[in-house]
């Protein structure tokens, strides 16, 4: 095969190579349209195809952008697998295979980490009749990160904030300030939203019309912009640790990770979609992994999601600065390099077998 | 002297024409940015403008744009009350000015009813943690008023099977099932949301912000839609059965009218804002009314609507059919006519004049 012939240059090239992909399969499609447009003002959708029995009782489960740029990396590995006959090997072993393509349409469509209300849609499921978590650290940094001016002397100021904070607090601190999600400044980065984004619900409602019947759930939620480049690390996430967690170290071995002991590259965090997933499923054995491919390093990704923001927030969205910002953020979550989506392709199926090898055994 | 000075052509317009009003006026303006932009890529914000004491007990507050692009016509009321002087005039009376422009400007920009989730900001103050209201009409009409083809024999098929059920349940039935508020058509048009939106969260934010401490709060919210062409029917926004109802009789009499009681032009609705606000201030005396201007025939604003729906869901944004499509939605929320403006002015300067005197007599 030609990995190649998977790789799309935006949103509606991949849904359309996903659409194919699922049909070649004779995958069931259920489109989800989402109420906004893309920048060349296409329509947006998230769509579940289904393949195999309407009835199993486990299932296969892959999800696309839920931070929405980083969906050209898990469309391309989810066309690939029902493109390229593999979705077979979940219903060979009884199981059948469901994949969320674009959880998070408006943010894939338009290069951003974040849904259209500005919402870290990981951080986003949160229980929103209760009092939000505070996160002091972000405030405190917040003016550093978010300038309303991008310059030099901003950037300049940003830094110093940031290794004067390091110092103070160290690294761990530092990591959960920025990226543990904050639900204070909606204009702020890693914001954890008000209340249920669209994605949010349209993840809920595939829970309620597909997986209602299931008992054993297994997921693999395809992300990048974390560690080394080309690794795909398996982060738990069933976050916070639940019933089935142990199943982790018995399906993925000692590669697994966990943000609340520190062996995970991401920084411990809450309102995940694992969290959302328990309370949609409640009665299910589900175990829900991250697979999070390393890209660049981590200064220049943090300061092309800020880029970003600012950009969304302050910037002109038409101008030459805006392409640049675009092209940048695009680089950082889905590098353009043969040998990176070799690595990346190589590394789903290995994740998938292991996910499905592990469903067969509840 | 003619209104028409501070009828803008566009959100941008009519945002520059209430802060300059604003600023000469002396008032102090908060922006809260919306985290999308207009069509143009322009940014979009609430502004909450204030003049007077920031403990005044007493509080006049208007709102435009609670249905987006209503707001060229609330826009333009609020603008001409600070820049001619009468919002000044409020202050020897001790009441204090809150004008919350462009309560959603997302819709205001795209010329559209609703908000960026497509909700109608008016069904979307219920209370999510309960079961929503059901609307079985509309369920059953929804394929009617929102086909999936825009044509005119699309249209005229919709069109029979909405007049049988008008003459199978009466009128009152059928304008209930269409504008009511439905909860199960997130692409459907009245619908009232599955979370609160952020125009919601942002009005809550702003009334705890700068009303927390007012004992005495009138509310007049400009709409546009529904009744004879420029007259301005004042809506009670109280529920009847709410302790300040009594206070909507006291100060207009007969001119008030009810959607609950039968003697608006307005159906019984779930969701208000009205709702929202006497939640957000449980305590205070709380009169809300809504000024509601006619513009064009029922059954034509409602077209407009639907076809709009139909554009942002299934059309083409650049077509050719897409500018008559907003011109005529445009012109269904405020006609583009001296002769429809300056009473609509006229009526806006009397009503609220009625509202502080009103406040001023508690």
């Amino acid at each position: 095969m030609k990995l190649s012939t998977y790789v799309s240059p935006d949103y509606a090239a991949a849904r359309i190579r996903f659409l194919e992909s699922a049909a070649a399969a004779g995958a069931e499609v259920s489109p989800l349209q989402h109420p906004l447009r893309g920048p060349a003002d296409e329509k947006l959708y998230c769509d579940a195809a289904w393949f195999g029995p309407r009835e199993a009782e486990k299932v296969f489960v892959t999800i696309s952008a839920t931070h929405g740029v980083e969906g050209f990396c898990g469309s391309m590995c989810q066309s690939a697998w029902l493109g390229e006959g593999l979705a077979k090997r979940a219903t060979d072993a009884g199981l059948a295979h469901l994949a969320i393509h674009a959880l998070n349409p408006h943010g894939f469509a338009w290069i951003r980490r974040v849904n259209e209300d500005n919402v870290d849609l990981n951080r986003n499921f949160v229980d929103f009749s209760k009092p939000l978590p505070v996160n002091e650290n972000y405030r405190s940094l917040h003016a550093a990160i978010c300038p309303a001016v991008w310059s030099e002397a901003t950037e300049a100021g940003y830094e110093a904030a940031i290794a004067a904070f390091k110092a103070e607090k160290g690294d761990l601190a530092y990591r959960m300030a920025v990226s543990g999600g904050q639900y204070e400044f909606p204009d702020g980065i890693f914001y954890g939203g008000q209340a249920p984004t669209w994605s949010h619900r349209a993840l809920r409602t595939i829970f309620q019309s597909h997986l209602a019947k299931a008992k054993a759930i297994g997921v693999v939620d395809f992300h990048s912009g974390l560690g080394p480049f080309g690794y795909g690390e398996i982060i738990e996430g069933n976050a916070p640790r639940d019933r089935d967690t142990w199943r982790m170290k018995e399906w993925f071995g000692d590669q697994v990770t966990f943000e609340d002991d520190g062996s995970a590259s991401s920084a411990p965090m809450v309102g995940t979609n694992g969290t959302g997933m328990r309370r949609f499923a409640p009665d299910a054995v589900l175990v829900k992994v991250a697979l999070e491919y390393g890209t660049h390093p981590h200064p220049r990704m943090r300061r092309a999601l800020r880029h970003d923001n600012w950009l969304h927030m302050h910037g002109d969205l038409n101008g030459a600065e805006a392409r640049e910002i675009k092209a940048e953020i695009r680089e950082c979550y889905g590098p353009n390099d043969s040998a990176w989506r070799e690595a990346v392709w190589t590394r789903a199926i290995e994740v998938s077998d292991m996910t499905i090898a592990g469903l067969k055994t509840v | 002297m003619d209104v028409s000075p501070y009828f803008a052509p566009d959100y941008a317009g009519a945002r520059e024409r209430f802060l300059a009003a604003a600023k000469s006026a002396g008032a102090a303006v908060e922006s809260i940015q919306n985290p999308l932009r207009g069509p143009q890529g322009e940014k979009l914000f609430c502004d909450a403008a204030w003049l007077g004491p920031r403990d005044a007990k007493k509080v006049f507050v208007s709102l435009s744009a609670t249905h987006g692009g209503e707001g060229f016509c609330g826009s333009m009321c609020q603008s001409a009350y600070f820049g001619r002087g009468l919002a000044a005039r409020t202050q020897g009376e001790g009441v204090a000015v809150l004008a919350l422009h462009a309560i959603n400007p997302h819709g205001f920009a795209w010329v559209r009813r609703v908000t960026e989730d497509n909700v109608d900001l008016n069904r979307n103050f219920v209370d999510f943690e309960k079961p929503l209201p059901a609307n079985p009409g509309y369920a059953e009409l929804h394929e009617s008023i929102c086909p999936a083809e825009w044509n005119d024999a699309a249209r005229a098929a919709a069109q029979v099977r909405l007049e049988a059920y008008r003459a199978a349940h009466g009128n009152l039935a059928y304008q209930i099932a269409l504008t009511g508020g439905q909860f199960t058509h997130a692409d459907g048009i009245f619908f009232g949301g599955h979370a609160p939106t952020w125009s919601r969260r942002t009005l809550q934010r702003t009334f705890e912000s700068y009303l927390g401490h007012a004992e005495k709060i009138a509310v007049l919210d400009y709409h546009t839609g529904l009744g004879p062409y420029a007259y301005g029917e004042i809506i009670g926004a109280n529920l009847p059965s709410d302790k300040d109802f009594s206070l909507l009789k006291q100060w207009f009499g007969n001119e008030v009218t009810s959607p609950t009681e039968g003697t608006s032009s307005s159906p019984p609705l779930n969701g208000t804002n009205g709702e929202g606000m006497r939640r957000f201030a449980p305590h205070a005396t709380l009169a809300m009314v809504a000024l509601e201007y006619g513009t064009e025939p029922k059954d034509r604003v409602l077209d407009a609507l639907r076809g709009d729906a139909w554009l942002h869901n299934h059309g083409d944004l650049h077509a050719d059919y897409a500018k008559a499509i907003k011109a005529e939605i445009k012109h269904c929320f405020g006609p583009d006519d001296t002769a429809w403006r300056n009473p609509v002015w006229e009526r806006a300067a009397e009503v609220s004049a009625r509202l502080v005197s009103g406040l001023k007599a508690l």
